[in-house]
């Protein structure tokens, strides 16, 4: 009778500790989700896409020139610390460009927008490529945007874009 | 009397378990300083913690055992429903705020997590 009434009391007890670990619980994750979700919102308000490529030859050497747009409509402000891009030319990989930006990273304040160009050389192995392949070319450009509280986030955007060649 | 008490247990230290996951996951965005810096050892305190009160709730170590891992699922699908809010709520963007790495992280913790309920019920039934 004793030991019943004592295990009754330590469910008791078990159970008030669990409801307040539960409370506990809800609160941690009712200001976590809230932070999450302004993260969240602020990640979403950010946009990069391609606008358009352009090649240009000089002696045989090619050039393909990249322009990006950079929207950061959140009301954080934001950078970018790298990028890199990559050119596909009729589904086959032509050459990409790694562009480091960690010691002077690209400012994005707050409701700006920013066009950037992003310029890679085909080395001497590609030109053939360049110079017998057709004119829609496929671009990826990824790059890690340094979030405040996030840390650096990856963005990734694709293209098929018509290419304009030119003669410098 | 005993099942519902371990089922509104379970309910409960998975609610507890879904702050620490979600913590865990997230710890840059967590409110407090010290959950940030020490987030998997609070889980795992967690985890002891919920197998020693699921034990203080039931005097079989097997349904005990069975307790605690039902709350550390309940606790990870809860939190897994936390991340997925954005995209259920349509505010995903081009960015993924949470990396599969964590989501990753976060299911091999769950596993670990199971046997180290396991001694707390184990020093919940020697209470």
């Amino acid at each position: 009778m004793k030991g019943n009434v004592r295990h009754v009391q330590r469910r008791s007890i078990a159970l008030v500790i669990m409801g307040a670990l539960a409370v506990c619980g809800i609160a941690l994750t009712w200001a976590t989700a809230g932070d999450y979700l302004g993260a969240s919102t602020v990640a979403a308000k950010f946009q990069s896409s391609v606008q358009g490529i352009t090649c240009s030859e000089t002696n045989s050497e090619y050039k393909i020139r990249i322009d990006v747009n950079l929207t950061n409509g959140s009301e954080w402000d934001l950078s970018v610390t790298s990028m890199r891009s990559i050119v596909y030319l009729d589904g086959q990989y032509v050459w990409g460009h790694n562009y480091d930006w960690t010691g002077n990273p690209l400012e994005l304040p707050r409701g700006s927008t920013n066009d950037i160009v992003l310029e890679v050389e085909v080395p001497h192995t590609k030109t053939d490529v360049v110079a017998t392949g057709g004119n829609v070319w496929s671009i990826r450009v990824s790059g890690l945007l340094d979030m405040p509280r996030l840390g650096t986030k990856l963005f990734v955007s694709k293209a098929q874009v018509p290419l304009e060649r030119g003669n410098d | 009397m005993e099942r519902r008490e371990i089922v509104t247990g379970v309910i409960l230290m998975g609610i507890f378990l879904c702050g620490l996951f979600t913590c865990q996951a997230l710890p840059l965005l967590a409110p407090l300083k010290v959950v940030q810096e020490y987030g998997t050892v609070f889980l795992f305190l967690g985890a002891v913690v919920t197998g020693l009160l699921l034990g203080m709730l039931t005097p079989s170590m097997e349904k005990g055992v069975y307790a605690g891992f039902a709350s550390i699922v309940l606790g990870l699908a809860l939190a897994g429903l936390i991340l997925a809010l954005p995209a259920l709520l349509g505010i995903a963007g081009q960015l993924g705020v949470v990396s599969t790495l964590a989501l990753e992280r976060a299911l091999i913790l769950a596993v670990i997590l199971t046997p180290i309920s396991a001694v707390g019920v184990f020093i919940g039934n020697l209470i």
